[in-house]
Formats: C-alpha cells, sequence, structure tokens
C-alpha cells in the first residue's frame, strides 16, 4: 500500500504541472488506500468550494469522484451506505469499461517500442491519421475534433493532463461536478429524495430517464456538431473506424455496470421515496415494487433510445446543413451508396423513390420508430419522408429546404421531448413490447438491406426477446435458435476486452456490410418476432 | 449575347461569346436550334452519296459512296436502335424520362436524343423522332436546310462559305475533335450526368485517335499515312475535348439545363467513391486514388488532360493557373456554381486565345518531340498513382505515338499495360471498365516494368 501512496504522489505532481503527462496506467491511481486519499481530497473539495461559489458548474477531475467511488470506507460500510450506493463504481469503471480507455487507445505521446506492440495499433492510426488530416498546428485539432468525444474535451475548460488520461469520465456523463459533489448536496441523505430536476439544477444529469441517458451517449455515439462531436468524411477517409449504429440497452448492456438496474434496486423498503420520485407509478409500496419488477424495462430504454436517436439525427442534419463548412460533409450520407463496386447490386434507399445516382442520407439518421405510447407519430413520418425527397431533389439534397424543414422538426422536438419523458416514466407493459415488436418489424421492412439497419433492428428485437424470456413470456428454447443465428450473420455481439481498439474487428464488420445476406436477415428477423408474438 | 472583355485577349472580339462555344468552332450550326433537317435519305441519290462502296479506301476511287458506308458500317447509324433497346427503356424508366411507356420528361427524353439521333422534333406520336435514323450525316454536318441547295448545285465554293452556310467543316482534325466531342464529351445542349450514368449509362471515355482508328471512314485523309497523323488527332481530341468539358461544366454550375444537376458527380473520378470499403486501417495511400484534403473526390482528368498541352510562351501559361484554380474549386467542399462558371469560361476563352490563328481555332505547333515529352510525364504519373484513368490516358498518348517510333518498340510493354487496364473491345469501352472501381491490378511487377520499358523508349527516342 505504500507503494501505491508514493505513486499517487507522482501522479498529483503531473496534474500540476501544466505538461502533458508521460504515459500513466490509469489504474495506477486506484493503487492507493482509498480512506487516505479520501480525507486530503475532501479537505480539498472544501477549501476548492470556500474558494469559489460560481453558478455555472464546472468539472472537478476523477480523482475527486474516485476519492469515495472506488472503494466503500469502513465507515460507510458501516453506516449501511453502500446498501443504497455500491461506491465501487470509479473502480468497476476504471477496470472494466471501454470508456476509460477512450483516450489511452489514441493517445499519440507513447515511446516508440509501446507502439511497436501489437495492441497499440490503434495509437498508430491515431497519429496516421493527424498526419494524413495534416494537423499541424499544436495539438488543438487533436483536441478539438478527437477529444471532445474520446474524453469529454471542452476547450472552455480543459481536462487536467492527468484527467485527459481517464477518457470518457464520469463528469463526461454524469454532468460536471463542482456544485453537487459539495459535501452538502449529494452526500447527504436528503439528497435521495430530491427529484431528478432538482438534481439537474445542481449540475447532475438525470441518468434514471432512458431518453436524459441517449442524449448523453449519442452525443458521441451519433454526433453533435455544436459540441464537435462530429465524425467528418476527411476523418474517416483518414482511417477513422466506422461508428456502429446504436440501440441504448443494447450498448448500456454491454457496459460493465457501475450501476444497480431499476428491479435490483431493492430492497424496496429503503427505496420508495425514490422511486415516489423518480417514476410516475402511483400506489402504495407493493403497488410501486409490483409495477416495476413487472415493466419490461429494457425494452422501454430501447423504444426510447431510438427516438432519441431520431431527433438527434434530424438535428444532426439541421447542424450540418446550417454550417457551410459542413454542410455537403460526406458523413451523413449511407457510405454505401457510393462505396460499393460498380456494375454490382447497388445499395438503395427504399423508403422513397430515389433518382439513381444521388447520395442518401445515412438511414441511421433517418430512421423511423414506432412510438407507441402517444399519437404524434403520424406527422413524424411524413417530415421523414419529406426530407428523404429532399434529400433526393438534388445531388446531397437541397439545402434550403433541409434547413426548413429539420426547423420545422426541432421546433416540435419540445413537445415530443415531453411526451418522451411522461412515457417513460409509464412501466412498460407486455402489450407495449408486443406492439413495439409488431410495429418495428413492420415499418423496417424495406430497409433490412443495410447491414446497419438490419444490426440495430436485430439488436432492438433481441433486447424485447430477450425480456419477454425473462418474464417467462417465452422460453428461451423457442427463440435461442435464430438469435444465435442472428447473431453470427449480423455480428450482434460488442463485447470486446476493456483494452482492445474496435480496430480488431473493422475489417470482417465492414466485409459483412458488403456481403451480409439480406433475405437470410429479413427472415430469421421475421421468424424470431413471430415466434415472440405468438 | 456578345460578351466582349477586351482585357482577356483580342481574339475574343472575334470568336464573339466564348458561351456560344461552338461558334468560336466555326459549328454553331450543331447546336439543336429549330433548323430544319432533311435526313439521312436526302443525301443517299445514287449520284451523290448512295453510290456503290467499293472504291471508297483506295485513294484513286471517285467519292459518292458515303450513306451507303455510314448505313452499313458505322455504329453511329444504329443510335436509335440503342435508344429503342430494353437497356434505355429501363434507363430512362429509372430516370423518369419514362413513366408506364409514355414519356413523363420530355426534356430528360430529348436530352437523350440530342446525342443518340439527328434531330430531337418528335412525329405526331410524340415518341419517336421524325426521322427515327440514329445519328446522320447531318449530326455532324450541321442540319441542311440552310446548304441544301447550294451543296447539291455545287455552288459553294471555299470552305469559309460553307462555314458561313452552315455546313460543318470537317476538315482541320482540331474541328473534326469538336464535332466528336460535342456528343462524346458533351455540350451547353447535351449532359450525360452521374444521374443517367447512374441508370446505366455507359460512363464516356473518348478518345478521338482510338475512336477514329476504328472508325469505318466514309471519307479521305490527305494526310492519313503520315507518320504522325494519329498523334496530331490524339492532340486535337484532348484539346477538343477540353474545351467541350469546360462548355459542359459551365452549363451544368449555371443550371440552364432542366435536367442538369449541381454538384454534379460525375466531374469526379469514379474510382475516388467508387471502391469496397475493406477497413484496411492502413488504406492505400491517398495517391492511389489522387484524394485530395483528405476524404474529398479529386476531378476526373481525363478530359481535361488537354489544358496541359496548350504551348507556353513563358513559363507557366495563364491556361495552367486558372486550370489549378478551377481544379481547387471543384474540389473544396463546397463547389460554388457561380465560381466555377466563371472559371470555366475564363479558361475558356485563354483557350480560344492561345489557339486562334489565321482566322480560325487552329490545331498548335506539333512536334514528336513534344508528345513524346508528355507521353514520358503521364507514364512518370502512372507509376506514381494507381488511378485507372490516369494510366489508360498515358496508354493512349504512347499508343498514338506508336507509328513514329521505330517498329517493335513498344509492343511488349504496351500489352502488359493493356492486360492490366482491362479494356474491353480493344479501348472502345462500350461497357464500364471493371478495373474503375479498384486499383489497377498492377497483376505483377510487370506492370511497373512495362511503364519503365516505355519511358525508355521514348527517352531513346528523344536523345
Amino acid at each position: 500500500m505504500d507503494g501505491g501512496g508514493s505513486q499517487c504522489k507522482t501522479i498529483v505532481l503531473d496534474a500540476a504541472s501544466s505538461r502533458a503527462s508521460a504515459f500513466v496506467d490509469p489504474r495506477a491511481l486506484f493503487g492507493l488506500e482509498a480512506g487516505r486519499f479520501h480525507i486530503v481530497v475532501w479537505l480539498f473539495i472544501a477549501l476548492a468550494s470556500a474558494a469559489s461559489a460560481s453558478d455555472s458548474h464546472s468539472n472537478i477531475g476523477v480523482k475527486e469522484c474516485a476519492a469515495c467511488h472506488s472503494a466503500p470506507s469502513p465507515i460507510y460500510s458501516a453506516l449501511g451506505v453502500t446498501r443504497f450506493v455500491r461506491l465501487v463504481e470509479a473502480k468497476e469503471w476504471l477496470e472494466h469499461d471501454k470508456h476509460a480507455y477512450a483516450y489511452q487507445l489514441i493517445r499519440r505521446d507513447l515511446p516508440a517500442e509501446e507502439l511497436r506492440k501489437e495492441e497499440r495499433k490503434s495509437n498508430l492510426l491515431s497519429i496516421e491519421i493527424t498526419k494524413r488530416l495534416n494537423w499541424k498546428e499544436g495539438d488543438e485539432d487533436f483536441k478539438r475534433k478527437c477529444l471532445t468525444c474520446h474524453v469529454g474535451y471542452k476547450s472552455e475548460q480543459p481536462p487536467s493532463p492527468m484527467d485527459m488520461n481517464f477518457g470518457v469520465q464520469c463528469e463526461s456523463c454524469h454532468g460536471p461536478g463542482s456544485e453537487y459533489t459539495k459535501t452538502e448536496n449529494h452526500q447527504q441523505v436528503s439528497w435521495r429524495a430530491k427529484s431528478p430536476q432538482q438534481k439537474t439544477e445542481f449540475g447532475l444529469w438525470d441518468l434514471t430517464s432512458a431518453s436524459e441517458t441517449a442524449k448523453i451517449c449519442l452525443s458521441c455515439h451519433l454526433g453533435d456538431i455544436r459540441q464537435n462531436r462530429f465524425i467528418t468524411h476527411d476523418m474517416y477517409a483518414a482511417g477513422h473506424p466506422v461508428l456502429p449504429p446504436f440501440d441504448l440497452q443494447t450498448f448500456l448492456d454491454a457496459m460493465p455496470p457501475h450501476w444497480e438496474s431499476l428491479p435490483k434496486k431493492l430492497p424496496f423498503e429503503r427505496r420508495a421515496e425514490y422511486h415516489r420520485v423518480h417514476f410516475d407509478i402511483a400506489g402504495n409500496t407493493d403497488e410501486i415494487q409490483t409495477a416495476i419488477q413487472d415493466s419490461y424495462d429494457k425494452t422501454g430504454r430501447s423504444m426510447i433510445g431510438g427516438l432519441v436517436a431520431n431527433d438527434m439525427g434530424i438535428e444532426l442534419i439541421h447542424q450540418a446543413v446550417a454550417d457551410p463548412h459542413t454542410w455537403g460533409d460526406y458523413s451523413i450520407y449511407n457510405c454505401m451508396g457510393c462505396h460499393q463496386e460498380l456494375k454490382k447490386k447497388s445499395v438503395k434507399s427504399q423508403t422513397s423513390p430515389r433518382t439513381p445516382g444521388r447520395p442518401f442520407p445515412a438511414d441511421w439518421l433517418t430512421l423511423d420508430y414506432p412510438f407507441i405510447h402517444v399519437s404524434s407519430r403520424g406527422t413524424q413520418a411524413t417530415l421523414l419522408t419529406e426530407l428523404l425527397t429532399s434529400f433526393n431533389s438534388v445531388p446531397f439534397g437541397d439545402a434550403k429546404q433541409l434547413q426548413l424543414l429539420s426547423e420545422t422538426h426541432l421546433q416540435s422536438l419540445q413537445g415530443r421531448f415531453n411526451d418522451r419523458r411522461k412515457a417513460e416514466k409509464q412501466a412498460t407493459t407486455k402489450q407495449d413490447v408486443r406492439q413495439w415488436l409488431k410495429h418495428l418489424i413492420a415499418t423496417r421492412q424495406d430497409m433490412l438491406h443495410d447491414y446497419w439497419v438490419a444490426k440495430q433492428t436485430a439488436w432492438m428485437v433481441c433486447v424485447a426477446v430477450d425480456e419477454l424470456v425473462e418474464h417467462r413470456e417465452l422460453t428461451r428454447d423457442s427463440v435461442l435458435p435464430t438469435q444465435k443465428r442472428l447473431r453470427e450473420l449480423l455480428r450482434l455481439d460488442i463485447h470486446l476486452p476493456q483494452r482492445q481498439s474496435v480496430l480488431t474487428g473493422q475489417k470482417a464488420e465492414l466485409e459483412m456490410a458488403r456481403s451480409f445476406d439480406a433475405d437470410l436477415c429479413k427472415e430469421l428477423l421475421n421468424d424470431l418476432v413471430k415466434r415472440a408474438l405468438e | 449575347m456578345v460578351v466582349v472583355v477586351p482585357s482577356l485577349g483580342q481574339s475574343l472580339n472575334k470568336v464573339t461569346d466564348s458561351r456560344s462555344g461552338l461558334a468560336a468552332w466555326g459549328l454553331s450550326s450543331l447546336y439543336h436550334a429549330d433548323q430544319g433537317f432533311r435526313g439521312a435519305a436526302s443525301c443517299a441519290t445514287s449520284n451523290c452519296h448512295g453510290g456503290p462502296t467499293v472504291g471508297i479506301a483506295s485513294e484513286t476511287a471517285p467519292r459518292g459512296s458515303e450513306y451507303p458506308i455510314w448505313l452499313e458500317r458505322d455504329p453511329h447509324a444504329q443510335s436509335w436502335k440503342t435508344i429503342c433497346s430494353d437497356a434505355s427503356f429501363k434507363v430512362m424508366s429509372q430516370l423518369g424520362i419514362l413513366k408506364d411507356g409514355i414519356i413523363a420528361d420530355m426534356a430528360g427524353y430529348r436530352n437523350c436524343l440530342a446525342c443518340h439521333n439527328t434531330e430531337k422534333n418528335l412525329g405526331k406520336d410524340q415518341l419517336t423522332p421524325t426521322f427515327a435514323e440514329g445519328v446522320g450525316c447531318e449530326s455532324c454536318h450541321g442540319p441542311s436546310q440552310t446548304w441544301f441547295d447550294q451543296h447539291y448545285q455545287g455552288t459553294e465554293a471555299t470552305r469559309a462559305a460553307k462555314r458561313t452556310l452552315g455546313l460543318t467543316d470537317s476538315g482541320p482534325l482540331l474541328q473534326r475533335a469538336k464535332i466528336c466531342t460535342t456528343c462524346h464529351v458533351g455540350s451547353r445542349d447535351r449532359d450525360m450526368n452521374h444521374d443517367i450514368i447512374a441508370a446505366g449509362h455507359p460512363a464516356l471515355y473518348f478518345d478521338m485517335a482510338v475512336y477514329h482508328e476504328a472508325y469505318p471512314k466514309h471519307w479521305r485523309d490527305p494526310e492519313q499515312n503520315s507518320s504522325d497523323f494519329r498523334a496530331k488527332l490524339w492532340l486535337a481530341g484532348q484539346i477538343a475535348a477540353a474545351d467541350s468539358e469546360l462548355e459542359l461544366l459551365e452549363s451544368r454550375a449555371c443550371k440552364s439545363l432542366p435536367h442538369s444537376t449541381w454538384p454534379e458527380l460525375s466531374l469526379y473520378q469514379c474510382n475516388s467513391c467508387h471502391f469496397p470499403l475493406n477497413g484496411n486501417p492502413k488504406p492505400s495511400s491517398p495517391t492511389d486514388r489522387g484524394l485530395v484534403d483528405g476524404g474529398r473526390a479529386p476531378i476526373r482528368e481525363w478530359n481535361l488532360a488537354g489544358l496541359s498541352y496548350i504551348p507556353n510562351d513563358s513559363g507557366e501559361n495563364e491556361i495552367q493557373v486558372s486550370a489549378r484554380q478551377l481544379r481547387f474549386l471543384l474540389t473544396t467542399a463546397n463547389s460554388d456554381a457561380k465560381s466555377v462558371a466563371a472559371e470555366a469560361q475564363r479558361l475558356r476563352v485563354q483557350l480560344y486565345d492561345s489557339l486562334f490563328d489565321k482566322g480560325m481555332l487552329s490545331l498548335p505547333k506539333w512536334s514528336s518531340g513534344k508528345q513524346r515529352e508528355i507521353s514520358i510525364q503521364r507514364l512518370e504519373e502512372s507509376r506514381r498513382s494507381n488511378v485507372w484513368e490516369r494510366a489508360a490516358g498515358a496508354y493512349t498518348a504512347v499508343w498514338a505515338l506508336g507509328p513514329t517510333m521505330p517498329e517493335g518498340r513498344l509492343e511488349k510493354p504496351m500489352k502488359t499495360m493493356r492486360a492490366a487496364l482491362l479494356f474491353q473491345k480493344d479501348m472502345m469501352s462500350a461497357s464500364f471498365p471493371r478495373s474503375q472501381t479498384e486499383k489497377i491490378a498492377p497483376t505483377s511487377k510487370d506492370w511497373d516494368t512495362s511503364l519503365l520499358q516505355l519511358i525508355s523508349a521514348l527517352k531513346n527516342e528523344v536523345r
């Protein structure tokens, strides 16, 4: 433990210097004894908060969170705090979550002997990419265009060189911690009874809400030009791997959980108040408990995630059209629309009549998701059709018209957002799941020839089917063979060792996108849904 | 409309409006105005051009068999049939020109007819042109209404007089090449664009020397046996193609045709986008696809290469400067249509300015040494990159030099090159060359060896 202590000093020194730190294995930080570090940090926080009581929240860095959230102190265990909060979150994330390596896998300042290692090929590629893009002026482009996602870099508050090491870290997803981490806030018992809205005012983002969560994930996993989180075609052409399609629940499942899922947040007697505040479920304690246990939570998140992806996709189009630097960037179009061998059967968007030879938007940007909770779907479907028509009217789309359409869409965003917030607080029933599956498969029939749409659809269907199995509405055996074939056909498994780059599977992924058996995929998906609905 | 920009060159007022395109070439009658056509059959009287086919190949035999040669051997006589084929029906249906067998887009249909038939006025059925004959006499020689009587009576004496009447002068190679490129590249009233290619029309890779060689000629060229004839044809084709490409580009950027699009994707090299993604973390070096600025597609060089062959008076001439500017404009994120149109127009004015000689546009002074230099340069470029069209262009440049070279020097390396380029039908590529989508398969080190052999053969000749 003493060795750990000295290592800690080194790191703190590193952090204090403004120069980029040498290669540091982030795990080294946690070799220290939690309790000791804890007290130091507490002192530090107390001093810092006394010094500045600013309204706007700012990031405080991983070490502040890790002080408590890497291992429960004996006092907390004795007090029973760990029955409510695990206090191993930072450790789980650091040891198992790929996000913690988002920076390590692309950092360029490694010694030559390190770069020669096989597992460092993504670092080598990162060096190559910046070279190919001619990013010369210091590290600015790398920070503004890469680290916005790979770290959560904000130019107005750049992370310390040490925090950079941790990639996508606590505050990248939970919100800037300057306020809520204060002793009088989230460390108090009273904090539990605060509503998500109240907590948001302190800077803690509401991850009990599926749509808020999806928005945070998608700001990188789909893109957000405002935050400089946008993989341009130049970046892809220089070698950046393709962004996979997104399904909230599948991605959450793939993450090593440092949280507890809702039904597991039991024993219930200590949670009743929490649930009352967070979810619109009426009734007495027992009724709430039953409702939560019966709810098809995962499928619910999948649905909500899809709708958010749809909104953000159109928002991305809006951002791209509005900015003359990004308008016409090929990355918002379907890769296979152009990147296909000539004289072969071409990939076509079959959702609307199309003039041959014109790029069409990436399917995942304009996918229609059935929204079973409210009836506002009709206008959304019309909007999508209009968007596609406008994309087809001239090569790359009619910018003016697209801006107008996406503007209209954004105006109605708040209304639909409220609808969703309402919906996600309700329990998702078995009927909802069945409806969702039915609609999903019906609206996607003509689009499954696109590998990425097929993949995302399969993820969503599998989430729902698995949940039906969990709730004993289906037997595992009845769906397993079909699911297994789908998994292989579409490479549905996304579990990768923490320190392994996604580059490993790129070649196979693209090969599959080019040559996968769309007819078989359609058949399997239809079969799976049919079995689930029987 | 007459644009006179004195600062841009003395020839401009002579060639008048550069936008008039063919007018500068004395070929304005080839634009599809409302001139009257009489159809190929009107030329086919046995006393005139409908005589027996024998004799035309012999220099001493009298003329008179042009029509039957065209009718029986010339692929141009088949082009109306091509329009009527199932494949064309499919192309036109995909483009929305035909809907349920009825013409739904008349402008689009006329755009097809503009190249595939002598004229595009429709008969009573509103489907078949009045003279459904393919590309007939008047397609290249001009609609006959204005000159038929005098021509028939033999009263039009001089070339200039013929031109004035609208009978095109296909004698000078440069003018002849321009007649071809009006369709084989495009013009302001015919645009074969990316939409049409995507619907199934073959992409255009015109090379004057190659096509001329394959053409069943209904005329005799006095120079046809001279060793540099093919090379001059090649040069004429390169320049005419560049001019037509610029004319078309300007028209597209001004959106002067209803079916023209902007941005226009066929301006770019096909294989810069059309290649299968392979997920190789080390993509082929950017030069392999000639990529500009990371992920931007480079423009097609096939038709614009000719701009480099206009003689330089001193250092880098203004044409090269403008050409570079045009490339830049076309490869920036939002190629601004107005600037592109202006730059294309400027280039054409500069082009006419430097070609204007003795009252007409003339082929620049040609020397075999100069063309060897050009060919060496193009072969060197092909060694540095694996771009199909660049290598194929180098091949035709060398091929055109063939007759000027001692026999046997080029044959073996040319054969290797031909095999790697996967030409179809002896370079008259009727369908899209497969190798376009990929890098040239430099099948072995033979590829580079053959390029080096060619370069050294040409260099020896220079010495």
